[in-house]
């Protein structure tokens, strides 16, 4: 036993502090009042806990494991050795999660049951009644944003100006018109309007944007090998829109950024809708949407006596020409129910014709100012 | 002895004055007076609360608790907000005795899973109503966009005293712990009658809703057994408010009432087809216009002297079961500490700005020599650009936390303490234990809102 320790003692009942010496006697720390050497009170010496972190404060405290408000208070951390050498678990600290650990997990396991319900059940089926009831203007407000941030991130890949980067070849235009034209008849829309872009970038590409946007990127309309080819990529984009897919993936992505805004602990809502255009490029969506797609794609080119066997052969294609597929078509590549629709058109209806000639098709491959490879 | 002067207040009790902060009358007894005359002085024998910590040691930690935050997705921040009070509680003292902070984080992460059940619907709902924004009548707009930020307000409001509920509950001093009674409800209401109060009265009320309101939470405060008590009303501060109000307010009177006229004029040589006229005009009214908005810059500095002016309002007119609390703390020095935070900020973006403009740069060099065109090479170049992306905002981020916690609020913190004094420290020996401990949780709407410093 070394020299004797002084310390402020509270009791946990008054606030008047008491100077005391304390005693480390074997398995216990005698608290003796200062002037009377009288035992103010006598702590178990494996109770005893560190209340700061060394380093913390400039004072050492130390108080019971049992949560009482008792306290000693020693100037300095000199004592710190001869504490550790006589109270054990000193420097435990494990009451943070003791006796709450089972209302924690009960409250996780509720929240994380709550969040999945949310994420797999609520949104999908709030966002699938509720795209096609969007109005119009909001659409079309919605695609215009997305274009727009879309536009701005491949201006910046290719510093380049953003209203340069759609391509507006007079010919090339007219030719993809045409080709529209051809594809989508009056009411296939209902009230709704398609616009279709073409994106000068290299990317192997096209994707559909709230609104009727359709974006088809140079380097796909490079890579097709025929104009069935082209049509049948273009016809499942419009698929989407006809089915409202971009709306809803939208719906999807904004209310998943506020459940990660809040978890995360941000409300601001700044996560919101930026970052909107770049998530639907990359838009992963679900079997289901793909297969109506496909649908409504094999629907299209037959009606326009083109050959729906075209997307087959662009991938095949796009395959050899770049090895691996890039991510974002790989998905739609690998659809086995394409194969089974277009068993499904009868053979009688397969009757496959070119709806525009092949000036026009050369045309819409230099539409964006390029010299476009004839063919191959 | 451990705390030359925490000693001679316990063990001499009977002398009825504390040997600290006590007015230097003459001795009432000559051993006492030798017996003080002989030990060494305190520190600063006038101050009676001092703040001890080390900045050192709070940016280590807060450099630490950003990173796990950024790791574990934010869920780290409730150890982080819980080490950080520690830390500020624990180098606290008044009457030489530190402060203690008993709350945990599993409490704060208990408060948080609970109040999603409030948030999640509520988010979802304004996500609802920016979607649906563009196609509303204006009218419902203004209802929707009005009835979200009510509730946000009364939301607010109710997550404010909780908090401090939480807080005084896990707040220990000399054993005994402070507590807060009263309802959250019934603070609502006096806060929401006194907006309504507040915005009626052009904001002329202000300081009185304010004082209001902070009696209701003093009066409702206790340190143990005892009380606290609050004697300020609006009225001690409505001058300096007053000055607030006419700087702000000036300009715009002063554009409206000259402008009204002015206006006439241009219209009569807008009318007359008369260019030199009509910029002669814009300028009669453009002038004085600029001239009365640039009043705005002594804004913040009329801001700041009034917040301070309050602060001090506030705790000269708080006692604590008859004793009264005084602070002497000075707009110069507050209004010092905000100068030095903000020309940091200002290096702080100059920084991140910078770096940002480099890996931009970098990036795109990279893309452009990626001519190959495969998706790979841009990906990698994108992946590149992402992590060193990544990297400059953990900077920005642990910036803005160092300066924010560890010169802000320690500066705040270190100057409200080495200006408070109270002047009969003897109040509390007579304080014992109050029953009670206090919320199972804590402060979920607080974080919800992000309100409260740390």
């Amino acid at each position: 036993m070394s020299a004797p320790l002084t310390a402020d003692y509270n009791d946990g009942h008054e606030s008047r502090t008491h100077a005391v010496r304390l005693l480390l006697l074997p398995g216990v720390l005698a608290i003796l009042d200062a002037d009377t050497a009288e035992e103010r009170d006598a702590w178990p010496a494996d109770d005893v806990r560190l209340v700061d972190r060394p380093g913390t404060g400039a004072l050492l405290r130390l108080r019971r494991a049992d949560g009482s408000p008792a306290r000693l208070t020693l100037d300095g951390w000199d004592a710190l050795a001869p504490l550790e050498r006589h109270c054990p678990h000193l420097k435990r600290n494990t009451d943070d999660l003791r006796g709450q650990w089972r209302r924690v997990l009960a409250w996780s396991v509720g929240a994380a049951a709550a969040l999945a319900v949310i994420i797999g059940v609520v949104i999908p089926f709030v966002a699938v009644r509720m795209a096609a009831s969007i109005p119009e203007p909001v659409a079309a407000q919605l695609g215009e944003v997305s274009l727009n941030q879309i536009a701005g991130l491949f201006a910046k890949l290719g510093s380049k100006d953003k209203d340069a980067l759609f391509c507006q070849g007079a010919a090339g235009r007219a030719a993809l018109d045409a080709l529209l034209d051809a594809l989508v008849k009056p009411g296939d829309l209902k009230d709704r309007t398609l616009h279709v872009h073409v994106l000068d970038h290299k990317m192997v590409n096209a994707f559909a944007l709230p609104g009727g946007q359709v974006v088809v990127m140079r380097g796909l309309i490079e890579a097709a090998g025929d104009q069935h080819e082209l049509a049948s990529v273009i016809a499942h984009e419009i698929g989407h829109v006809i089915e409202h897919h971009p709306m809803e993936v939208t719906m999807e992505q904004s209310a998943l950024s506020v459940l990660v805004g809040l978890f995360i602990g941000d409300v601001t809502g700044g996560t919101v809708m930026a970052g909107l255009g770049q998530a639907l490029i990359g838009a992963a969506y679900s079997r289901d949407a793909e297969r109506e797609a496909d649908a409504i794609a094999v629907r299209l080119l037959t009606r326009a006596g083109m050959d729906p066997d075209g997307l087959t052969r662009f991938f095949e294609r796009v395959r050899k020409k770049y090895g691996e597929m890039p991510a974002p078509l790989q998905l739609f590549a690998s659809h086995p129910s394409f194969a089974d629709r277009i068993d499904a058109v009868p053979v009688a209806r397969r009757q496959v014709h070119d709806v525009i000639d092949a000036q026009a098709f050369a045309d819409l491959k230099g539409i964006c100012g390029g010299t476009a490879t004839e063919g191959d | 002895m451990t705390e030359p002067t925490a000693g001679a207040a316990s063990s001499v009790p009977s002398a009825g004055t504390s040997p600290i902060g006590a007015p230097a009358g003459p001795p009432d007894g000559e051993p006492a007076w030798i017996a003080q005359a002989l030990r060494p002085p305190p520190p600063e024998d006038h101050v009676q609360a001092a703040f001890s910590g080390r900045r050192g040691a709070l940016f280590k930690l807060l450099v630490k608790n950003m990173v796990l935050t950024l790791l574990t997705l934010g869920v780290y921040r409730f150890w982080a907000k819980t080490w950080v009070r520690r830390y500020f509680w624990s180098n606290t003292r008044l009457l030489n005795a530190p402060l203690e902070y008993t709350g945990t984080p599993v409490e704060l992460l208990l408060g948080f899973l609970i109040v999603l059940v409030i948030m999640v619907p509520l988010g979802l709902a304004y996500a609802g109503l920016e979607f649906l924004a563009p196609t509303l009548s204006w009218p419902a707009t203004v209802a929707g966009y009005g009835a979200y930020f009510l509730i946000v307000f009364l939301l607010v409001q109710i997550g404010f005293y909780r908090m401090w509920r939480y807080r005084l509950t896990r707040t220990v001093w000399r054993g005994i712990r402070f507590g807060l009674d009263g309802s959250a409800w019934a603070y609502l209401g006096r806060a929401a009658l006194w907006m309504l109060a507040t915005a009626g009265t052009l904001w002329v009320a202000a300081p009185w809703a304010s004082m209001a309101l902070t009696r209701y939470r003093m009066e409702h405060s206790r340190y143990g057994t005892g009380r606290f008590a609050f004697d300020g009303n609006g009225g001690g501060l409505i001058k300096r408010w007053l000055v607030v109000l006419v700087l702000a307010g000036l300009p715009v009177v002063l554009v409206l009432s000259s402008g009204a006229a002015g206006y006439l004029s241009v219209l009569d040589a807008l009318k007359s087809d008369d260019p030199e006229g009509t910029a002669r005009a814009m300028g009669q009214v453009m002038g004085p216009a600029m001239a009365s908005f640039s009043l705005y810059a002594f804004l913040p500095f009329a801001l700041v002297w009034y917040r301070v002016s309050e602060a001090r309002y506030v705790l000269n007119h708080t006692t604590f079961d008859g004793a009264r609390l005084s602070s002497t703390l000075s707009t110069g020095s507050v209004l010092w500490l905000l100068v030095k935070v903000y020309l940091l900020y200002m290096v702080l973006f100059t920084v991140v700005g910078g770096l940002f403009g480099v890996v931009i740069t970098l990036v795109v060099i990279g893309l452009a020599k990626s001519s190959a065109a495969t998706v790979d090479a841009q990906a990698q170049a994108a992946l590149v650009g992402n992590a060193v992306g990544f990297v400059v905002v953990l900077v920005f981020m642990a910036g803005m936390s160092l300066i924010q916690t560890g010169i802000l609020q320690f500066g705040l913190v270190k100057r409200l303490c080495a200006t408070l004094t109270i002047d009969d420290p003897a109040v509390f020996d007579r304080v014992t234990q109050a029953t009670g401990t206090g919320p199972g949780y804590g402060e979920g709407l607080a974080d919800a809102f992000d309100i409260g410093a740390v």
